[in-house]
């Protein structure tokens, strides 16, 4: 019985390899497709939290308190 | 809460490959001769009949492509053929862990045996051309009339286990199914759960070819292809 449990595991884990390899692929190429039409990526992207965050305010920005002084 | 058609044959494969799984273990009864090897049956023959399933599939996608321009088929004809390979290979491999236990040998010369290595060979080849040729409308069209011509070599396999001496036994007859009932039952719904596997695979693998030729031409800064 073992000599048999492992011939059957010898397809399921080639079978199971195979459709690993196809997500895999299918979810780059998802990604590729998106990145070429323009549109906004799901996964998550290096650093943008930056992108979301206010310009850093420098010498030369106007602060609220600067705004509002005379 | 609707659940997707993917999703759907997803729950139906997955119960049928349990069925399939209780059949080949526990329902089926112990062969005489061979003993609880001959078990491996059970996966051998469905794996052989699905790639002669995919490898026609392959081919009449092929005569689509050749037929239309479309590159959908296209796309399927080659998603079949790497398919109908991925499950040669498991059938080779299935079968030579059946024959070494039963028979005292891993490979024999034998017609049938031999005429499948070449239908393994051929198919492939094909991949390899597909792989060495890049996305080119002629080379495209060499590769469909590659599948259909391969296809040939299908009844070959199947007119050499009939006929000649082969080491794998004929199961079916035009009179008869040469099994027990009880095995007949565990070797159908093996049948039915590996075609419904391979409806699965080759949905996914078409998918993900038809983005390859999208992704190819957005690149190259074309429209998306029919």
């Amino acid at each position: 019985m073992t000599y048999l449990f492992w011939s059957f595991a010898v397809v399921w884990i080639g079978l199971c390899a195979y459709i690993r390899v196809l997500m895999r692929r299918t979810r780059m190429l998802e990604e590729e497709l998106r990145r070429l039409a323009g549109e906004p990526s799901d996964a998550p992207r290096t650093a943008s939290w930056m992108e979301d965050r206010p310009a850093p305010a420098g010498r030369d920005t106007p602060s609220p308190v600067s705004r509002a002084a005379p | 809460m609707g659940r997707s058609p993917d999703g759907w044959a997803a729950w139906i494969m997955g119960g049928l490959m349990i069925a399939a799984l209780y059949g080949a273990f526990v329902y089926a009864p112990r062969e005489r001769v061979m003993g609880d090897v001959q078990r491996i049956f059970y996966v051998h023959l469905p794996l052989a009949w699905v790639g002669f399933v995919a490898f026609g599939h392959s081919a009449w996608a092929a005569v689509q492509y050749l037929r239309t321009g479309r590159r959908g088929w296209d796309a399927a004809s080659a998603a079949a053929a790497e398919i109908g390979v991925l499950f040669a290979t498991l059938v080779i491999v299935t079968g030579s862990l059946w024959a070494r236990p039963v028979w005292n040998t891993w490979w024999t010369w034998d017609p049938q045996l031999v005429t499948y290595l070449i239908l393994w060979f051929i198919y492939a080849g094909y991949l390899m051309l597909r792989a060495a040729a890049g996305d080119d409308e002629r080379q495209r069209r060499i590769a469909a009339v590659f599948a259909i011509v391969g296809f040939a070599d299908v009844p070959l396999v199947w007119l050499s286990a009939r006929y000649l001496r082969a080491l794998s036994p004929v199961i079916f007859t035009s009179r008869s199914i040469g099994l027990a009932p009880q095995m007949a039952w565990a070797l159908g719904v093996g049948l039915v759960a590996w075609t419904l596997v391979y409806a699965v695979i080759v949905q996914l693998r078409t998918r993900l070819g038809v983005m390859e030729g999208d992704v190819a031409a957005l690149a190259e800064g074309r429209s998306r292809p029919a």
